[in-house]
């Protein structure tokens, strides 16, 4: 078990390798850099040529790639040519409100799905699951940046004003709250994009708990418990649900990975200080320090993601077995 | 002259099965009148789709009951099946009635140890205690031949070839020693040598408990080495019921002794196959009225059925649906 994790971890070297390169390859063919834009009009141009030169961005990309990967393995992630800032720095104090909207995201869309899996499993071809569908199906026509939208007029200060709109916490409960009233105020303010990126990923969850309930429940171990006398109520916990869990289990570092990505549009509807705006806004920027580090995370991210699947799976399931 | 006669394990009254299809509900299994007797092998044959699976599951009510209605009357011990509540029902299911089902790859869970599957049974109708338990499923195994019942306590389903899971489904079938076991086609999903073994087992096993079996069979070969009674089943309907020996000795119904003509003999001179021409009818468009098999012996005048078939009795205990059983002859060619 353990080595095949570290198998896998270092099968992940060559993958992430690979996509960086692509990555710069992509990125040397965007029109304009990191000083399109950025500077006076009224600059002579030779001063511009100049710090093209400086920042080496005059380099053919293979060689502006050799220089960043070696810089990467000495631990220089480089510089942010926005912030002129380490792009640790830049990156480290966003990541965490990110991780924080992520978690909060991921909870709420295994307490809508798991629910409402099991009653449409359970209640299946009935009123009950028919609503439910009609949930599935809304969620699944709705675009994550509509739904933003929608949510920003109905609830935030636009609309009803239950929820604030922009930023992570309240500067008045930051200056002068219990921990506990700050940690409240990051709920609060997380609510709205949170649930814009948990409705896409609950559809996936709920459709694939369902099938496998209705599946289990006509399988032939649940006609012999039945043969056995084992109550209804007893067979459905022990026999459908379990059997059932298994692909929802090994599924969450898929949704994991998911989440963490999903949450670049979420954080640009709702404006909030996280990676994933900073993915975005570095793209515009041509900021590409930022951006390769940040490709790089959700890279490495989405492959630790189904390695964690792999091993979930191995352990709720005793027919499967890595050695 | 009058015997005294033996009473009757479990009887079905005019059952009716029918599952629902597009909201109409449509008889699979159509006015069955049965007495299985205690300490007996009871096979009930038939084709593929004849219903005999569907009045097996009847009897402990194991079908959907969201698609499926069931009506008619199941005695045991004097009461109606049929009318027990869901609850007073699992007092039967397992301690009195039990089944073994036909695939022994699916009928087990896969995630749980083969020991507490057996001990499933015994939760629910012993008062034994952990150590009882496994003792007892310890010693089922080894009934049913498993030569390591420790080994295969601890293993998982997956893990035992489909010869030993049939026999650990037939361990949970036996565990509370039920007075009547439901066997549906046990033997269809294994290989010729280990159908014998198994068949073998459930014999030694019946006489040894003087329990009764069902056995749901499209097996001939099997009907003849196991039952003691048979019944035919087509189309929902019993068409011929009698003793073993009798049934192989004289068939009546056409449907019968069609099927005893199917079978093929490795000194045929006949090369070809005798199939019955056509096919059992879908649920949907199974025929409701007349001598339900007339329809694949087209060279049968209709003057020779009933128009309303009913049974007549051979020989003591031999019964035979409809007329036609008198002038039948086969087609010629």
């Amino acid at each position: 078990m353990y080595k095949t994790i570290l198998r896998r971890f270092l099968i992940m070297i060559p993958q992430l390798f690979v996509i960086t390169l692509v990555m710069f390859i992509l990125a040397s063919q965007m029109p304009g850099d990191a000083l399109t834009g950025l500077l006076d009009p009224n600059m002579p141009l030779h001063v511009i040529e100049q710090m093209r030169e400086d920042m080496g961005l005059n380099l053919p990309w293979y060689e502006q790639y050799t220089l960043w990967i070696a810089g990467m393995f000495q631990g220089d992630f480089g510089m942010s040519t926005t912030h002129r800032r380490p792009v640790e720095e830049v990156i480290g104090e966003r990541i965490w409100n990110t991780f924080f909207l992520g978690i909060f995201s991921l909870t709420i869309t295994y307490l809508i799905a798991m629910p409402l899996g099991v009653l449409a499993g359970k209640y299946d071809r009935t009123a009950l699951d028919k609503a439910i569908a009609i949930y599935i199906f809304m969620a699944l026509a709705m675009p994550t940046i509509v739904l933003g939208i929608v949510l920003i007029f109905l609830f935030s200060p636009i609309g009803t004003g239950w929820f604030p709109l922009g930023g992570t916490v309240s500067a008045i409960v930051l200056s002068s709250g219990t921990p506990f009233e700050i940690f409240m105020s990051r709920l609060h303010h997380m609510a709205l994009p949170a649930i814009t990126g948990a409705l896409v990923s609950t559809i996936g969850i709920i459709f694939m708990l369902r099938a496998n309930i209705v599946d289990k429940k006509a399988s032939d171990y649940v006609s012999l418990a039945r043969s056995k006398g084992v109550p209804d109520r007893v067979i459905f916990g022990k026999h459908i649900l379990r059997n059932s869990l298994i692909p929802v289990a090994s599924n969450i570092g898929l949704v994991i990975a998911f989440t963490f990505t999903g949450t670049v549009f979420v954080e640009m509807i709702f404006n909030f200080p996280g990676i994933g705006r900073l993915f975005l806004d570095s793209i515009s920027l041509r900021d590409f320090p930022v951006v390769n580090v940040l490709v790089l995370f959700f890279a490495f991210l989405t492959a630790v993601g189904v390695l964690l699947s792999d091993i979930i799976l191995t352990i709720v399931d005793p027919r499967i077995r890595i050695r | 002259m009058e015997e005294k006669q033996e009473k009757a394990l479990i009887s079905l009254r005019n059952l009716q099965v029918s599952f629902k299809i597009e909201g109409q509900y449509y008889n699979a299994v159509d006015g069955v009148d049965l007495e299985i007797m205690p300490n007996e092998v009871f096979a009930i044959v038939g084709e593929s789709g004849s219903g005999k699976t569907a009045l097996a599951l009847s009897i402990s009510r194991l079908h959907n009951m969201n698609y499926t209605r069931i009506s008619g009357h199941i005695l045991y011990n004097d009461e109606n099946l049929l009318e027990l509540s869901e609850r007073r029902l699992n007092k039967i299911r397992g301690a009195d009635i039990s089944m073994i089902f036909q695939d022994p790859l699916t009928s087990l869970n896969p995630l749980i140890r083969v020991g507490p599957q057996i001990e499933e049974t015994l939760v629910y109708h012993t008062n034994m205690n952990k150590t009882q338990k496994k003792e007892r499923a310890l010693e089922l195994l080894n009934q049913v031949g498993i030569r390591n019942p420790d080994v295969t306590y601890q293993s998982y389903p997956h893990e035992l070839s489909g010869g030993m899971r049939q026999r650990a489904v037939i361990a949970v079938a036996l565990a509370c020693k039920p007075s009547l076991v439901i066997a549906d086609e046990p033997t269809t999903a294994l290989d010729v040598t280990l159908q014998a073994q198994i068949l073998d087992l459930l014999r030694a096993l019946q006489r040894e408990m003087q329990s009764s079996v069902i056995l749901i069979t499209h097996d001939l070969g099997v009907v003849a080495e196991m039952a003691t009674r048979v019944a035919v089943m087509y189309a929902g309907q019993i068409v011929e019921m009698a003793s073993a020996q009798q049934l192989f000795k004289n068939p009546r119904h056409p449907y019968t002794r069609s099927l005893l003509a199917s079978i093929p003999h490795a000194d045929s001179e006949n090369d070809r196959l005798n199939a019955i021409k056509g096919i059992v009818p879908t649920l949907k468009y199974l025929p409701r009225q007349g001598c339900r098999f007339s329809h694949r012996t087209p060279w049968i005048p209709q003057s020779e059925h009933e128009a309303d078939p009913k049974y007549h009795e051979v020989s003591p205990g031999h019964k035979v649906m409809c007329t036609c059983h008198e002038t039948f002859r086969f087609e010629t060619a």
